[in-house]
């Protein structure tokens, strides 16, 4: 293959390097306004009055919303197709606010300093209300209606599900070992470097365009087009260049309030939020509290498994039951379990709001899971590898739970390969230290989905076309969220027609040119719309060659289309180039050398991965060092390298902090984000990234473009687990709380002192 | 978002005497910046009348030998200490508390008069000049120059004894017989670099090499309370002392006993106790491994 596989450079990154690339915030408009938003300080309250008149009396100030003078409609943020049946229970703004960071009002002004002046004079009188913040409690109040306006649906549990194979209870009766754990995991934030921001423009004729660096077009059309009870087709969204995004800007925020700002002002408005509110009032990773069971016979086959899993969606309720569901999806898609079950449950608390993030679900329940089976290694007293290597899937196994097959999954090559790369077995029997800092060693496997198939509708849809100056030209709905989307396709559409990628055009989505697509999400970019662009590619490459043979004078079997040239199998000299040919068809083709390809899958192969990591642990500070990471991952072919590599270095490091760091920390008695900036919030700083050494297992997906998997979310999801299950290595410990900050680590040390006195 | 009713950048100290000794209104100094703006927004400093940009004052930018002490201009900043190699040599404790101090684009922007009118309990020069008895010159906004000892300055969680238009002009540390005295500083923060500290301790000691004792210790832990602790009864452990292991051990294991006293209910308390064993040990072996050649019992298996 001539670009698949290769390193290609990432078409964003001059203009990035160079800062010469507009993102949104960037942008001027001729008129154009700022919002500021005003949020809540209390966790729950009613708001018993607002008084806008000193704000009003700034000059410059031009208008001035909350729930007085915007509609009650209601919706959900998490929905992605017109029509979706989600429960609504979010409007532009509440007579109710139920956390600390929900939106109270807005000013719009002239300049941002001005609104953002404006909004702090902006005297709301609260009633304060009852506020649960703690996923236990609020799970322990089912059923009990905790708003006394009955706002739309405010009642837990949100969701209650069950999935079931096998003969569960039968088989933990004949356990040789049953392995319990609690595992809870922590409300995160994603820390794009660009906050979220949207920029709306009231058009002449009505409509509204919406420029914003989103992950869904549509979904932000649709909701935009439902908050405002206006027609979808009155609205158009162009996706702005992204700066980050991880799941963070998965859901339209701001995308809603914008586009009522602009429609009433008739005027562009441009909203962006601070550090503060990106972290505190969009949406977070949902927190989960599990349960685990795993019944083991003498050998270490897990016999079965039984969990419960609670996940906090925080004060709304997005897509809280749909990250549980995913939790569920991959319980049978990595070992092979025969008898299971997993009951889930999704709460509301006071607290920010969940959503997509990087690895949705997985993160979760990989953290639960896989914590587990390394206490269960213990105390089997065998060693972690060989109990994964006993149970792992095979590929072409089917999902017990009527999903969809694991596909090519090379799980168990993965775990081989790493452990033989990593020295597994020396360093995990290399003596701990007996002083004041512990070594550990620990792993841990993952797999995360491909698109939506199996769980939600998937499709995704191209047109490409060869233009008059020899180029090519893609037109589908994509989102490159900065990790090379564009790029990636530009390769794949290149190597199918036989053009180079300099050739290839990739714009990005506009509802106002492309056809419906789910946008960036579910891991399935690169595997469903790269398929699309492979097949579509295919097809138009068939196209040319037909219209050559017209200009050869030949057969289209005996011609060749390769960079960028068209030649004649039987030599000769003639040469056409692309461009030749688009001139040749203009006047000579009875059509347009164009197609539209709309493409559904049917399949949803997971991906996989296994990370090995070395740690260091203060057992006295309680501060821990990651010394050294290796992940394996199975992706299939890899479309480019450099940029899989990247991926998986920046997953590593999302999920260091996510085991080690990362919270927004709700205190527990007043419901404020501790974590509310990035000196309270701390991500890994570069100085403390380890050595990474990153190792694909090349075997090729029959069903991905040129056996292509998805590598973006799976790229983060073994590494907090691994991390844990080292430290708990070094320290003989079960800390199953994440992050493991060094308070943490502190306690569990003096508990197991005081155990071993006692 | 303005950050002042009115801005001046003074080329020197006699412009910026005669821009404010007859100014009405609050007047705030502002030099490296790095915790201004960040101040502003989030409510920890309200706005000013009148800031006054120190960045430019030549004057107040310098490190000084004397014969007695040195001498360190309030606007000095954090990178340029680092570079003195001559304080360096002096101060280890010194050096080490501003070597951890942010990011280098902070070292580079931050202040040592900053790090003191800032007076934040995590400030990590200000165990140091604690230990230290550093001296303050203040110049008064009626142009009085007047001197105070760091612990009469720095009162409490960002409060200071600085009055209306009081600017910190100098810091003047007095000089330690450099073949006598060790000093070491550690801190602990929630990662391991680019962080605030949770908890921080220096620990300042007049050594005899050829008895191996302790004569004297000044030993102060910061991010405990408002202001930096002296830990006396920790300094009595210590002082007329052979250094071994013995000595290592009953010091360390003091530690926790002085958190226990310092926040009795704090929820950071259980924590705190111990990390502290963790500072004291890394203090210890910066002070004496070199010259003692006692090295960590904690060696990692390589």
């Amino acid at each position: 293959m001539t670009y698949i596989g290769t390193s290609l450079p990432i078409s964003s990154g001059t203009p990035k390097a160079s800062g010469s690339l507009a993102y949104t915030g960037d942008m001027k408009l001729d008129r154009m306004l700022h919002a500021k938003l005003l949020l809540s300080p209390h966790p729950h309250a009613k708001i018993k009055s607002i008084d806008t008149a000193k704000a009003a009396a700034v000059p410059g100030v031009i208008a001035i919303f909350s729930h007085e003078n915007t509609p009650a409609t209601y919706y959900n943020s998490a929905l992605w197709i017109a029509e979706q049946d989600f429960v609504p229970d979010e409007r532009l703004f509440s007579p109710v606010v139920r956390f600390v960071g929900d939106r109270v009002a807005a000013v719009v002004a002239a300049d941002e300093a001005t609104a953002e002046h404006a909004a702090a004079l902006i005297e709301v009188d609260y009633e304060e209300l009852p506020a649960v913040f703690d996923i236990e409690e609020a799970f322990a109040a089912r059923n009990v209606s905790r708003d006394p306006e009955t706002l739309p649906i405010y009642e837990n549990p949100i969701s209650d599900m069950t999935v079931e194979y096998g003969n569960t209870d039968e088989a933990f009766a004949r356990a040789h070992l049953v392995v319990e754990d609690r595992v809870k995991t922590p409300k995160t934030h994603h820390c794009a470097i660009e906050n979220h921001v949207c920029l709306a423009v009231a058009e002449r004729d009505g409509s509204i365009t919406v420029h914003t660096p989103c992950q869904s077009v549509f979904a932000v059309k649709f909701i935009v087009a439902k908050a405002l009870s206006l027609p979808d087709d009155r609205i158009r969204v162009i996706k702005a260049p992204t700066g980050g995004s991880f799941g963070g800007k998965s859901e339209p925020v701001l995308e809603p309030l914008c586009a009522f700002f602009s429609r009433v002002t008739k005027r562009p408005v441009m909203l962006q939020l601070d550090r503060y509110g990106s972290i505190v009032s969009t949406r977070t990773r949902n927190a989960a509290v599990g349960r685990v069971k795993t019944a083991f016979d003498k050998d270490g086959k897990i016999l079965a498994r039984d969990i419960q899993a609670i996940g906090d969606a925080g004060a709304y309720r997005s897509g809280g039951n749909m990250v549980v569901g995913a939790m569920a999806r991959r319980l049978g898609r990595l070992y092979k379990i025969g008898n299971q079950r997993f009951r889930g449950w999704s709460v509301y608390t006071n607290t920010p709001i969940g959503g997509a993030y990087r690895g949705y679900g997985s993160s979760q329940i990989h953290a639960i899971t896989e914590i587990n089976l390394e206490h269960a290694a213990r105390r089997l007293g065998m060693d972690p590898v060989e109990l994964r290597l006993k149970n792992l899937v095979e590929p072409f196994d089917d999902d017990p739970a009527g999903g969809p097959s694991v596909g090519n999954a090379r799980i168990i090559e993965c775990v081989k390969e790493g452990a033989e790369a990593f020295d597994w077995k020396n360093k995990r029997n290399r003596p701990r230290g007996d002083g004041r800092r512990k070594r550990g060693v620990g792993m841990s496997c993952a797999t995360h989905g491909n698109g939506h198939f199996g769980a939600y509708p998937e499709n995704a849809a191209a047109t490409l076309s060869l233009r008059d100056d020899g180029g090519l030209h893609l037109v589908s709905p994509l989102h490159d969220l900065g990790c090379g989307t564009v790029t990636i396709m530009r390769q794949i559409v290149a190597e199918a027609v036989g053009a180079s990628p300099e050739m290839v055009a990739v714009p990005e989505a506009d509802t106002g040119t492309c056809a419906f697509d789910p946008g960036s999400r579910a891991s399935r970019v690169t595997y469903i719309v790269g398929e699309c662009a492979q097949e579509a590619s295919l097809m138009l490459k068939a196209k040319i060659l037909e219209v050559a043979a017209l200009a050869f004078n030949s057969s289209p079997d005996d011609l060749t289309l390769k960079d960028n040239q068209i030649r004649s199998n039987y030599g000769g000299d003639r040469r056409m180039s692309l461009r030749e040919l688009a001139g040749f068809a203009r006047q000579r083709s009875p059509e347009d050398i164009s197609v539209t390809h709309h493409f559904k899958p049917r399949a949803n192969p997971g991906s996989y991965a296994a990370c090995f990591v070395e740690v260091e642990v203060d057992t006295l500070t309680g501060l821990t060092r990651v010394m050294d990471v290796l992940a394996v991952h199975d992706i299939g072919q890899p479309i480019n390298l450099t940029l899989a590599e990247g991926q998986v270095h920046g997953g590593i490091h999302m999920g260091i902090g996510y085991a080690l760091l990362e919270d927004l920390d709700i205190d527990p008695d007043t419901g404020q984000t501790k974590g509310n900036s990035l000196s309270r919030y701390q991500v890994l700083n570069a100085p403390e990234m380890p050595r990474v050494q990153v190792l694909f297992v090349e075997s090729k997906e029959t069903t991905g473009p040129y056996g292509g998997k998805a590598l973006g979310e799976v790229a983060t999801v073994p590494m907090a687990p691994a991390i844990v299950n080292a430290v708990n290595h070094a320290l003989g410990t079960e800390l199953t709380e994440l992050p493991l900050t060094p308070e943490r680590v502190v306690a569990g040390l003096v508990e197991q002192d005081e155990l071993d006195q006692a | 978002m303005t950050l002042a009713r009115d801005i001046a950048s003074p080329a020197s100290l006699k412009e910026l005497s005669h821009l404010i000794s007859n100014r009405d209104g609050r007047i705030l100094f502002v030099c490296g910046a790095t915790d201004f703006i960040i101040d502003l927004k989030i409510g920890h400093l309200s706005k000013p009348d009148l800031a006054v940009d120190i960045s430019r004052l030549p004057e107040l930018s310098f490190i000084e030998s004397d014969t007695d002490c040195f001498r360190i201009g309030a606007a000095t900043s954090f990178t340029r200490i680092l570079q003195d190699a001559v304080l360096g040599r002096h101060f280890n404790c010194l050096v080490k508390a501003v070597e951890v101090i942010g990011s280098v684009q902070i070292r580079n922007r931050g202040t040592i008069g900053g790090n003191i009118a800032t007076a934040s309990p995590c400030g990590d020069t200000l165990p140091v000049l604690w230990c230290l008895d550093a001296e303050v010159s203040i110049l008064g906004k009626d142009g009085q120059l007047r001197k105070a000892p760091i612990d009469e300055v720095i009162l409490g969680d960002r409060q200071t004894c600085l009055g209306n238009g009081d600017l910190i002009t100098e810091v003047k540390i007095p000089k330690l017989n450099n073949g006598s005295h060790l000093s070491a500083f550690q801190k602990v923060g929630r990662r391991g670099v680019m962080t605030i500290s949770k908890l921080n301790l220096c620990a300042v000691v007049k050594y005899d090499e050829s008895s191996n004792r302790i004569d004297a210790a000044r030993v102060a832990a910061g991010s405990i309370g408002g202001i930096p602790l002296r830990l006396t009864s920790a300094e009595q452990i210590l002082e007329r002392r052979r250094v071994d292991r013995e000595l290592i051990r009953d010091f360390v294991d003091h530690l926790p006993v002085m958190i226990d006293q310092a926040i009795p209910g704090r929820i950071s308390r259980p924590y705190k106790r111990h990390a502290i064993k963790g500072l004291g040990e890394d203090v210890m072996h910066d002070l004496f491994a070199e010259k003692t050649g006692l090295q960590r019992e904690d060696a990692v298996p390589a």
